[in-house]
This record gives C-alpha cells, structure tokens and sequence, in this order.
C-alpha cells in the first residue's frame, strides 16, 4: 500500500508511514440472524492514513465501522489495531477502546451532562485523571474545536454543528490513536457541516489515523488518502480518492457516484 | 354551631385529641418514610436487573411485579398479617406497615424504572461503551442518570401513594393515624371533627410532598429540554 503524494498543494499532514499498521481488517464477516450484512472485508489503515468510506445506504458502512472498536462482535475474520488481535479470546475490548475514538451522525452526547463534563467523565472514571486536569486539558480541547465559551452549555443548548464538535473533543480527551467517523455531518443543517469539516481537517492535518464513513465527496477527495467504497457488505472498489472518484472502475461505483455526484 | 342534621361542631375535640394524632401521626411517617425508601431502592434495584435482561433473575422479578400490582393492597397486608404467621412468621404491625407499603410501592416502582432505562436512547449507551465504559459502568453514568429522569414523575405518584395508603394499616389495627381517628371516634362519635383533622393533616402533607417532588424535577431537569 502506498501513500499517494498530497494532490491538495501544500497540506502540513506528515506522511502516512506505510509500514505500520493501525487498524487491519481480516476476511471480517457480520451477520445479523441468517442475514450477512459483511461478507469478507479486509481492510488496512495504516498509521497516520486518513481512509474514506464511502457507498449506498444499507452497504454496511456503519457495520465495517463498528466491527473496528468491536461494538458489534464479529461473526468471522480478525481485527487487529496495532498489530494486536483484538478478535483474540481474552481481550479486554474496554481498555482497547479507549485508543480507538469514534464520533456519531446523531452526536450522543450526554445530555445530562454540560460540554465539559462531556469530556471529562471518561478520563476521570476511566484513568482516574484528577478533576482539575481533566478539566484544564477538556478546556483546551474545547477551545481547540472553537468552543471555549461553551463548556458549561449542555448539549440541547447547543447547535448540531456545535454538539458534533464537542462530540469530536469528547473521543479526544482519551488521546485516541485512531478516530472513526459514521457520517458526522448528515444530520446537520448545511450551514453547519463546514465547522465540522473544518475540525476533522486541523485533525487530520495534525496526523490523525482516521476511518471516515461520509457522503462528502468533497471532503473525501481533499483530505482522503485513499476512498473505499462499500457496497453489498464488501470492499467493492478501493484507491486514490480522485481515481475511484474520476475513473470509477467498478460498475457499482460508478452508478453510485451518478446518483450522489448529480 | 347546630347545622340541618343537628349536630355540633366542636374545634375544641380536636385540640384535646391532638397528642394522641400527634403520635399516631410519627407512626404513619414511620412506615411511610422506611415504605417510600424502601420502593425506591427496590425500584431502581430489579428495575435494573430488569432492563439489563440478566436471565433467572429477571423472571423473578416479573413475577414479584405480578403479584403485588395484581392484587388488592388489603389482601396484600393481611397476608403478611394473618396468614403467614400459619407458615411460622410472625410480624409485628409496624412491620407489616413498612413492609406491606414497600413491596406494594417496589413492585410498581420496579415498572416505572424498567420503563425509564428502557426509553433511554441507545446511542448514548453506545457513545460510553466506545469510550471504554464497561456494560455497567455505563449503566451507572448514563442510563441510571437519564433513565431515573425519566421514570421520576410516575414514582413520585407512587411514593405519595405509599404515604396514602398507610392508612390500609386501619385494617390490622396498627395505631397509625387513621387508626388512632377511628378509635377516637369509636369512644366519641366526635366523627366530623376526627375525620376532618386527618383529611386536613393527609392533605397538608400530600401537597408538602408534590412541592418537594416538583422541586426535585426542576433541579434535575435537562437544561435546553427534551
Ligand atoms: N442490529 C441490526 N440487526 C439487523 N440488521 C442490521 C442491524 N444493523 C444493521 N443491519 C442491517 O445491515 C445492513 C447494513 O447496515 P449499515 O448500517 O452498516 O449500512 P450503512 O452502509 O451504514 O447504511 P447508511 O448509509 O444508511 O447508514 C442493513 O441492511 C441493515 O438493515
Ligand atoms: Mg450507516
């Protein structure tokens, strides 16, 4: 696998290392009951790599996504987050999951809770992280998506672009070493959706390894090392987001993006 | 103060009454107050083994919740009263006060708290989980928290209904308030006066209750709503 030179002029992301592996999908299948909704999907994202999902409604991009942290156990197949088997007996999927970020299309913030404690209820419960430092780093993490006037809001006192941000912050107080995205920005006002972007590019610029499900074609073009496109539970065409974008080889693709890119 | 039937007011009865009330009154907010606690606990207790659908244990439950919400509270007492002491346990009255009042309020507290964590959005559970929050972990900081919100007002309801019904213990004549009023009564057919105290010491307290449940609701209440 190769990291193809940035097409987007001069992008201060560090090279993808391609030797390392963050994230490796092996012949992983899911089924709910007797329906297969992955049918064998291998995928490897390596560190640093920004890789964008994309495909139709009801593909399984949300299931591929899911099988990575293991929200959903899988039916067959490995998954593997630097080099450790995760499938393996015995592992303890809690604390993998505190490397492994993700970030949802209807935000889940805890509505109890303000921004702030948002962010910091998982390091404080989880890595006993003393209340003044979490709140200190949740304050910076906050200013960092533009919202330092809000950390005392709760979450239905903001706005969705708003919530999506501190959702962003939320996964990165636990120094995640890799961010999943599940279409961030579909349930936001299109007004909104580039205040989002915005702080998944700074994320991605700063070396992020990230796996983004988006209807952004924009987005995936621009920050994408590579575009996968999922359809009927399997990897049905991978590549350099402007390639499969411009010169879809796959016949599905290509009648997707007719629909999407109209 | 004749009226058309011919009867005289006395206010003066209450007062001279008004020690025995009084101590009839500590024991009505004896049971009530172990009966509301312990509803609450019991509520949130297997109405979280409930929702967690953790296996036996559940079916348990159900069956516990079947019992107490389909049969009369009346009969409920006088089982614990009278019938269990023919299997060799004998309660006294208060504690067949406390304990009738909290299986009856447990039991419809255990639906209530059911209900509230079951209507928790799922997505939120998800966002802890993939934090790194273990299942009941979890639980505790988002599905507790919005759950009991959301099953708050219908336990309250229950709760002061809990304080109400200890005037059921008449029925195994346990000197709570009620009680004490008929027994005055029974001596002094002062029965306007008696009646017309308690209903106004039931009501007093009732709407204290209702006050303080209201404020509970607002402190806890989602800031920016539903
Ligand atoms: N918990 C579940 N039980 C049964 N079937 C499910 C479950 N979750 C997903 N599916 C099915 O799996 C298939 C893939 O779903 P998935 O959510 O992964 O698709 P998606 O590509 O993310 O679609 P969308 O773009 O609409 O989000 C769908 O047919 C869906 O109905
Ligand atoms: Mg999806």
């Amino acid at each position: 696998m190769t990291n193809p030179p940035s097409v987007d002029g001069p992008s201060a992301r560090p090279p993808a290392d391609p030797r390392a592996a963050m994230v490796e999908l092996r012949g992983v299948h899911k089924s709910y009951g007797s329906v297969e909704v992955l049918k064998g999907v291998d995928l490897t994202v390596a560190r640093g790599e920004v890789v964008a999902v994309i495909g139709p409604s009801g593909g399984g991009k949300s299931t591929l996504l899911r099988c990575v942290n293991l929200l959903e156990p899988v039916s067959a197949g490995q998954v593997l987050l630097e080099g450790e088997d995760l499938t393996a007996a015995g592992t303890d999927l809690n604390t993998v999951r505190r490397r492994i970020g993700m970030v949802f299309q209807q935000f889940n913030l805890f509505p109890h809770l303000s921004a702030v404690d948002n962010l910091t209820l998982a390091p404080r419960k989880l890595l006993r992280m003393p209340k003044d430092e979490a709140r200190k780093r949740a304050l910076a993490l906050l200013a960092r998506v533009g919202l330092a006037d809000k950390a005392d809001a709760h979450p239905r006192q903001l706005s969705g672009g708003q919530q999506q941000r501190v959702a962003i912050a939320r996964a990165l107080m636990m120094d995640p070493h890799v961010m999943l995205f599940d279409e961030v920005t579909s349930a936001l006002d299109p007004e909104l959706v580039s205040e989002v972007l915005d702080v998944m590019r700074d994320l991605a610029r700063s070396g992020m390894t990230m796996l983004c499900v988006t209807h952004e074609m924009g987005f995936a073009r621009e920050l994408g090392d590579r575009l996968v496109f999922v359809d009927g539970g399997v990897i049905a065409e991978h590549g350099r987001p402007a390639d499969v974008l411009d010169r879809p080889q796959n016949d599905r693709t290509r009648q997707f993006l007719r629909k999407v890119l109209r | 103060m004749p009226d058309a039937a011919g009867y005289h007011f006395e206010p003066g009865f209450i007062a001279h009454h008004l020690g025995e009330l009084g101590s009839g009154l500590l024991r009505t907010l004896a049971i009530s107050s172990i009966g509301m606690a312990g509803a609450l606990l019991v509520g949130v207790l297997l109405g979280a083994i409930s929702s967690l659908r953790i296996p036996v244990a559940r079916h348990l439950i159900t069956v516990y919740v079947e019992v107490f919400r389909n049969t009369p509270l009346l009969v409920q007492i006088f089982f614990l009263y009278f019938a269990l002491p023919d299997i060799g346990l004998q309660f006294e009255g208060f504690t067949v006060g406390w304990l009738s009042l909290l299986l009856w309020g447990g039991a419809y507290n255990v639906e209530n708290f059911r209900a509230g964590f079951e209507a928790v959005e799922g997505g939120y559970v998800e966002a802890c989980r993939a934090l790194g929050f273990s299942r009941p972990a979890a639980f505790r900081h988002v599905t507790l928290p919005l759950g009991a919100r959301i099953a708050l007002p219908s336990v309250t309801n229950i709760l002061i209904s809990v304080f109400k019904n200890s005037s059921f213990m008449v029925a195994i004549s346990y000197p709570e308030l009620t009680d004490t009023a008929v027994n005055i009564v029974a001596v002094s057919f002062r029965v306007f006066e008696m009646f017309l105290a308690i209903g106004v010491i039931y009501l007093g307290l009732v709407w204290l209750m209702s006050l303080g449940a209201g404020a509970v609701e607002r402190h806890y209440a989602i800031p920016g709503g539903h």
